[in-house]
């Protein structure tokens, strides 16, 4: 893979995890805390949402990194 | 469902899309990637992104779950594994799984997919919710459906409605419904309960094993109440070849 498309790989993965994943699953974890349903439901749906926003989040940083590497 | 868990169902599909495409995206680049060091960090990124699908479809069961059933969970884990049971049973064979209604869906994927794997056709008889939701719901988990023929009470081959009331009748459409299949199950005995005594259900169970058994099809009965009076009946367990609480 030539530099340069790598760069445009690396930038488009980064905006998935950071914009598109992280945000969505941010204002999914407010949408199940004020839903209708039962406080034990929402345990269960806000530590597996914090986990694929943490994983994430750690996504995003780890591709941050590899950027910075090709860039530098 | 309501509006509320409608809408969770919806965004956590949402959500597992696009969990797939990162995983599609990631993995369609690794060969590409000459630095190896770089490649081992995309993999593993890849990785996770595939088991971030597998907990998006945990929460769309619980969003589902919590809207049917009212319970609070999409129970993971179990006492006991009906894919392990499975493995060690020889067919033709009676089983009886007794679980939590939040352990359904996993109890009835595991069962449908472990049969699948088995090279069996399965029939699912429903004796309380639609057959089409069923097979949604199963979907929406990420069951494996494969070739699954889903029957409900309204829904038999001839269009007679089925009646729980009659044990009898019920017996014999089960028995015409399964023509190639070699995988009834019965969702769930317990529902019956609601109707007839525990001797009439022993008695009911009784003969639709002989009688699947006698075609060379295995059987699976579910029981959504497992501190309930099925699950602690001897008589019944003994006719079973497989007991498992989930």
């Amino acid at each position: 893979m030539e530099k340069l498309e790598l760069i445009a790989f690396l930038n488009e993965a980064f905006m998935v995890e950071e914009v598109e994943v992280g945000v969505k699953i941010g204002a999914l974890i407010e949408s199940v805390l004020c839903a209708p349903i039962d406080n034990g439901s929402k345990k269960e749906m806000v530590i597996r949402l914090k986990t694929l926003m943490s994983e994430s989040q750690y996504h995003s940083r780890a591709i941050s990194q590899l950027i910075k590497h090709e860039v530098g | 469902m309501g509006d509320a868990t409608d809408a969770l169902v919806a965004r956590f599909k949402e959500i597992r899309e696009l969990e797939q495409t990162a995983y599609d995206f990631y993995t369609s680049h690794i060969d590409q990637m000459d630095d190896p060091k770089m490649r081992a960090v995309v993999e593993a990124i890849a990785e996770e992104e595939a088991r971030h699908v597998k907990i998006a479809n945990e929460l769309i069961a619980l969003a589902i779950a919590a809207s049917e059933t009212g319970v609070s969970s999409y129970d993971e884990g179990g006492s006991e594994d009906i894919g392990d049971a499975l493995r060690g049973a020889k067919s033709p064979f009676a089983l009886i799984a007794h679980g939590e209604l939040s352990s359904y869906y996993r109890a009835t994927s595991s069962i449908i997919e472990s049969s699948m794997r088995m090279g069996r056709k399965v029939l699912y008889l429903s004796l309380n919710k639609s057959a089409d939701r069923i097979e949604t719901a199963l979907r929406d988990v990420g069951t494996l459906i494969g070739d699954v023929t889903f029957m409900d009470t309204s829904t038999t081959k001839d269009g007679r409605p089925l009646d729980t009331k009659d044990l009898v009748g019920l017996s014999i459409e089960v028995v015409k419904a399964l023509e190639d299949h070699n995988v009834v199950i019965v969702d769930a005995l317990s529902t019956l309960s609601i109707y007839h005594p525990l001797n009439d259900i022993r008695r009911f169970a009784h003969n639709l094993i002989t009688v699947i058994k006698d075609r060379e099809a295995d059987i699976a009965f579910l029981d959504l109440e497992p501190e309930g009076k099925l699950s602690q009946d001897a008589t019944l367990a003994s006719l079973m070849d497989v007991v498992v609480n989930v």
